[in-house]
């Protein structure tokens, strides 16, 4: 019996192929993508500090041997921020002062630090250390990162700011106040990665669903007897996006309905451009289904289909990772993969609450990809053979 | 007479294997037309082109006037050898499909799916799901769904392999109605017994119509008594030339 299924197995390639080279090529992805994990969080700085005053003692010098009272002028913000961009735990760069939102999303930061004109009096006169922290908030594990580690690290920093010989306060409180532009400290991981899951599901199983029922057509001699009718080709691929159109809206509708109101996550954008980028990916999958179901012959071949389709966009699509912190030589196929857009578009309007008008060029592309779709399936499915 | 199917110089290869080998044929409207012959003479292939869902390699071909099957499609019933229904529908679901597929108008086609179901013996199974009906079952709603639409034409190949001998009385019982309310019936089979019940035959072997004819005329020329020892007789003889009477 063993024998049997060894031997059968060894004739078909394409399971081989399936059963050695994929694990093969799916570790070899952890193991680059997770190396490379390091994000670099680029945190800008405005240094709006006016400095303080303070009296130091400078020791004594020359003759008579008598302690000097100096006035000096010190700025801890400046030193605060040189040590920063020591540490290099972040990327730090500084900006002139300007409204937050609009320093950050014109340069791409995760997040900015903003000193006020008081800082060094706050400090020199023991009020504690105050600032500004905005978080941008879309990249959930740059946000939990930034929403954690500044407190600590402000407070371990302290002591390092003693100014050589003149102590300041040590336990001084540290106060930041923290804004978000898009999620907020409310937004668990949950907000972050439902919705892409919704568009995950909707693909893969519009795909896998459309594949087999296209192979299961050929194989009950079915497709021959649509072939005879008067049904046009035109007609058939239709029907059959619409058929599987419904059928992903009414899953991804029982999805959200479940995560909105039973898990509750936060959301914000328009659920209608959701079901419209849905209604969008469902039509191309459920081409690609009718285009692929040509280049199998039974079902087994059809799964198989799956790792090559599907596992690539997993890793690829910005789901776990970001695009711009994956490394450069993988990006270009993320661009290719319709999920990629259909992720950037879905976490546009559940996180960052964007229109229709911001997510237009994802759209466009889920368009473009649909129709290359259905144009290359209209291609093979022919009603004649031979 | 018109004519209703015509073949000039048919011909069909696969690879180095000729399955029709220059192959003029003619069928009148309202015959009830046999192709016989064994497995593997190119009976399939015939009537798949003449559907439409196979091309040839070379001849013509006409259908009701035009050289394309499918310009004629909602004219033309057809049923192949696997029953090509859709196991996870009903009889019912699977014979009104096949209605909207071909334009039969809701309120007609709910008439004329009784009225199949009926004929057929059915409706007692209309609401079972296909794949749970034995295969006699299967081959009557079959037929049922080649014919919701009232074509002009049926193009049945082998319809009755698998069939107990009462089915069979049966199914023919249904195509002689069909043929005199002037159906035009092309209908395969490697069953001589069948074919003593068409009109007109023709035998097939080898991509080549070898003889063709009522089965008395073919019985007489032949001088046979039945009409598979006349097959026999031309299989055995190397005459290629097709006997028209």
């Amino acid at each position: 019996m063993a024998l049997r299924i060894i031997r059968q197995f060894l004739r078909d390639r394409r399971t081989l192929a399936l059963v050695f080279v994929v694990p093969v090529i799916v570790f070899t992805l952890f193991g680059i993508l997770f190396k490379s994990e390091s994000s670099d969080i680029r945190i800008g700085v405005i240094d709006n500090d006016a400095g303080a005053r303070r009296t130091i003692m400078q020791p004594p010098s020359g003759f008579p041997p008598i302690p000097v009272m100096k006035k000096i002028k010190i700025k801890v913000a400046e030193k605060f921020i040189e040590a920063l961009k020591e540490s290099k735990e972040f990327e730090i760069l500084s900006f002139r002062d300007g409204k937050p939102e609009d320093v950050i999303k014109e340069n791409g930061l995760d997040g900015l630090l903003i000193f006020s004109k008081d800082f060094s009096r706050d400090v020199v006169q023991g009020r504690g250390l105050k600032l500004r922290l905005i978080i941008e908030g879309s990249s959930y594990s740059k946000k939990t990162i930034l929403e954690k580690q500044f407190d600590k690290y402000f407070s371990k920093m302290t002591p390092i700011f003693l100014i050589k010989d003149t102590p300041l306060e040590t336990d001084l409180p540290v106060n930041i106040e923290t804004r978000y532009i898009y999620g907020g400290k409310k937004f668990t991981n949950i907000d972050y990665f439902s919705p892409v899951f919704i568009a995950f599901f909707v693909f893969f199983l519009t795909f896998l669903l459309t594949i087999i029922s296209f192979l299961r057509e050929r194989a009950y001699g079915t497709m021959e007897r649509l072939f005879v009718s008067p049904l046009k080709k035109i007609e058939l691929i239709l029907g059959y996006s619409l058929g599987f159109s419904i059928f992903a809206l009414a899953q991804s509708s029982l999805v959200l309905l479940f995560t909105l109101y039973v898990l509750q996550i936060h959301h914000i954008g328009n659920i209608y451009i959701l079901f419209a980028l849905i209604i969008l990916l469902a039509i191309g999958a459920v081409n690609m289904g009718i285009l692929l179901s040509f280049f199998a012959k039974n079902e087994l071949q059809a799964v198989q289909f799956i790792p090559i389709v599907i596992v690539p966009q997993v890793f690829l699509a910005g789901i776990i990772w970001p695009i711009k912190d994956m490394p450069k030589f993988l990006q270009p196929i993320s661009y290719i993969l319709p999920l990629t857009y259909a992720n950037s578009a879905i976490q546009g309007v559940m996180i960052k609450g964007f229109g229709l008008y911001n997510v237009a060029f994802e759209i466009s592309a889920l368009i473009i990809f649909a129709l290359l779709m259905m144009v290359l399936s209209s291609l093979v499915l022919k009603r004649q053979v031979g | 007479m018109n004519i209703i199917i015509r073949t000039e110089n048919l011909g069909k290869n696969f690879g180095k294997v000729k399955a029709l080998d220059d192959l003029n044929l003619e069928i009148n409207e309202g015959e009830l037309y046999g192709l016989l012959g064994p497995n593997g003479s190119g009976k399939t292939t015939l009537l798949r082109i003449l559907v439409g869902v196979l091309l040839p390699t070379y001849g013509k071909i006409q259908i009701m006037g035009s050289d394309k099957p499918f310009l004629r499609s909602s004219e033309i019933g057809y049923m192949n050898q696997s029953e090509s229904l859709y196991i996870d529908l009903t009889v019912q679901e699977n014979l009104s499909f096949f209605g909207s597929l071909y334009g039969v108008k809701k309120s007609q086609c709910r008439k004329k799916v009784d009225e199949l179901l009926d004929l057929f013996k059915l409706s007692e199974r209309a609401d079972d799901l296909v794949g749970n009906l034995s295969g006699g079952t299967k081959k009557r709603v079959s037929l049922a769904c080649a014919l919701v639409h009232n074509p002009k034409l049926l193009i049945l190949d082998e319809p009755t392999v698998g069939i107990d001998p009462a089915l069979r009385i049966s199914f023919w019982d249904h195509l002689y109605q069909l043929n005199k309310k002037g159906v035009t019936i092309l209908i395969s089979s490697h069953q001589m017994d069948e074919a003593e019940k068409c009109l007109r035959l023709g035998f097939l072997r080898e991509g080549k119509l070898l003889a063709e004819g009522s089965p008395a005329e073919i019985k007489s020329v032949t001088g046979k008594e039945t009409l598979e020892e006349s097959f026999l007789h031309f299989i055995k003889s190397n005459t290629h030339q097709t006997n028209v009477i």
